[in-house]
């Protein structure tokens, strides 16, 4: 037990939630941004969806608009005339940036503290996100520069199976110990 | 699942299938993270459902105390972050202000979420409404919000420093009131004739010496009292904003009726209790620190409203010869009053404490431009009746205002009773 503890009346969200959502906002310039870069011509009511979509999502980021916001993006930058262009790493790390800091503020009410750990935990997973990104455009450009198409698309092919077997042992392991209600 | 998992879900799968339409392998760059994030998430989905409860760490608490509020998730290893949110109803405050909080947690160890939550009012109070959601590993999954159930904690009246004079009737064995007889205390009463039974240290040896006869220093007796607190609950005058704001007329009966216990039994004396309200609590008199917690107790229930039989004839108080009955009420109802006088004509000292001031009065009855002010106005006029009616058979009426409210009254009162006066039994 203690004493007398001061009664706040009206409660605003903090700078902490502020400065979170404003990632939302950020990540999608990011995409906008990278995308005029690699030679996308976008139209000021595109980019006004994007941005808008993503004032939503920071708004709300629990709701469906960010499935909006992230295949808005996605199509902002198949506008762009090179489909190899580095810049496809920006608007992939832009992308992440605007999902991951609507989930970790989707965790809570918006008057609630941001979370510190889950800040940085998310932050170390976005990185191994974007390495995988990393990997697929690298695999890309090798396979673009490899003389033979037939190899590619054998790569393709095996990668395709090792991920329908383990989608399938996860499936099946899942099934076999779940809980009896 | 997520809406962050959906949402990257969606979006992994609707890229891939438009990269591989269009052929534009720069868009699987783009999905691959959400495929790889929600691959993750589905891997770590939770196996059994979660549980949590609520624990307060004080049930029983003085208004104004906090305590901790614990809500114990189960589970840790499959949970990654945890949410509560406490919503509290009026007069009741919990820490952080923003009523969320939010752990990881770490190393496989049972999360706590805690909030700090203090009653600013007496009466028995819930604690709030709290809600609980958790999210599995890599965010897929999430568990709630899950409403808990509420837990109430009791919050006893604050007990003010108060202290008073001596009660005029004291006729019990302990205490610290003055006896009108001679006793065993500290009181200096008169220098007398030696009795058997004296000791000999309180032997006055000048006097002895003096009148050739031995003589004693004598002292009055130190008695307790029987105190009857009378409180009258029918009804719950002005809007009360517990500690931090307004008091209304039933947090001032309430607060000094403990006070006047606290007072009474920290001296040795007897205190009983009867509210007059809705609940018709009745404690018979007793003494101790266990007396006057189950006395809080009581009164932390009282619940304002109209007694189911109100009226000298129904009511029967237990009060003993001698006893003290101070009755704390705003002098509103008239069969209140009855009962006062029904009390003073049986030869009890009867004492009001008046707790209804002009700062609590309703904010209609202050607005000129309202017809409540003139219903105010012919209501204090009976109450001012009342008054008149009682202090014209003797019962005093003082308005409350802390300690020394019944010191110049008891004194009045020791005179009094020590003149013979005529009494209907």
């Amino acid at each position: 037990m203690s004493a007398a503890m001061a009664v706040q009346r009206r409660i605003y969200p903090g700078l902490d939630q502020v400065a979170l959502r404003t990632m939302v906002v950020l990540g999608a310039v990011a995409v906008v941004t990278a995308a005029q870069a690699a030679g996308a011509r976008l139209d000021s009511w595109e980019q006004g969806i994007v941005l808008g979509l993503a004032l939503i999502t920071a708004y709300r980021p629990e709701s469906v608009t960010g499935v909006g916001l992230l295949a808005g993006s996605a199509y902002v930058w198949a506008l762009t005339p090179e489909t190899l262009s580095p810049l496809v790493l920006v608007a992939a790390a832009g992308m992440l940036l605007a999902h991951l800091a609507a989930q970790v503020a989707a965790q809570g009410p918006a008057r609630m503290r941001v979370d510190g750990v889950q800040v940085r935990r998310w932050a170390a997973r976005g990185l191994l996100l974007w390495l995988s990104a990393a990997v697929v455009w690298g695999l890309t450009v090798g396979v673009d520069d490899l003389p033979q198409r037939r190899l590619a698309y054998a790569l393709g092919l095996t990668l395709l199976t090792v991920i329908a077997v383990a989608a399938t042992r996860l499936v099946r392991s899942r099934a076999d110990v779940a809980p009896t209600q | 699942m997520t809406g962050a998992w959906v949402r990257a879900t969606s979006v992994a799968a609707i890229v891939t299938l438009v990269a591989v339409a269009l052929g534009r392998p720069d868009l699987l760059v783009l999905a691959a993270p959400f495929a790889l994030l929600c691959a993750l998430g589905a891997v770590h989905a939770p196996r059994n459902p979660v549980t949590a409860q609520v624990r307060l760490a004080d049930h029983w608490l003085h208004e104004g105390q906090s305590t901790t509020l614990r809500i114990l998730p189960g589970r840790a290893g499959e949970l990654e972050q945890v949410t509560a949110t406490l919503a509290v109803p009026a007069f009741v405050v919990r820490q952080p202000a923003k009523g969320s909080v939010s752990v990881t947690p770490r190393d496989g160890r049972d999360p706590a979420l805690e909030f700090l939550v203090s009653p600013r009012r007496w009466g028995v109070r819930s604690t709030g409404t709290s809600m609980i959601a958790a999210t599995s590993h890599w965010g897929g999954y999430r568990w709630g919000p899950q409403r808990l159930p509420e837990a109430t904690v009791v919050a006893l009246p604050e007990a003010r420093a108060f202290n008073s004079g001596e009660t005029p009737h004291p006729v019990g064995l302990i205490g610290q009131n003055r006896s009108r007889r001679g006793g065993d205390g500290s009181e200096f009463f008169a220098i007398r004739p030696f009795q058997p039974g004296d000791r000999l240290r309180r032997v006055n040896w000048r006097t002895t010496l003096r009148t050739g006869e031995v003589h004693a220093v004598g002292t009055t007796a130190q008695e307790d009292s029987s105190v009857l607190l009378l409180l009258d609950a029918t009804s719950d005058v002005g809007a009360s904003g517990g500690l931090d704001g307004e008091v209304n007329a039933l947090d001032v009966g309430v607060r000094a009726a403990s006070a006047l216990a606290a007072h009474h039994i920290q001296v040795g004396d007897r205190v009983a209790l009867r509210v007059l309200g809705r609940t018709n609590q009745t404690l018979g008199p007793g003494s101790g620190v266990r007396h006057q917690r189950r006395l809080q107790e009581l009164l932390a229930q009282v619940q304002p409203g109209w007694p189911d039989l109100l009226g000298a004839r129904h009511l029967r108080f237990r009060a003993g010869a001698g006893t003290v009955v101070v009755v704390l009420s705003p002098m509103l109802t008239p069969e209140v009053t009855t009962v006062m006088v029904t009390l003073a004509r049986r030869g009890l000292t009867v004492v009001v404490v008046d707790t209804l001031t002009p700062e609590i009065f309703p904010e209609p009855a202050r607005n000129p431009r309202t017809a409540a002010r003139l219903a105010w106005r012919i209501r204090l006029v009976e109450r001012q009746m009342q008054i008149t009616e009682v202090t014209r058979r003797g019962i005093p009426v003082v308005p409350w205002h802390g300690p020394g409210t019944l010191d110049e009254v008891l004194r009045r009162l020791a005179r009094r009773s020590r003149t013979p006066r005529l009494m209907t039994r």
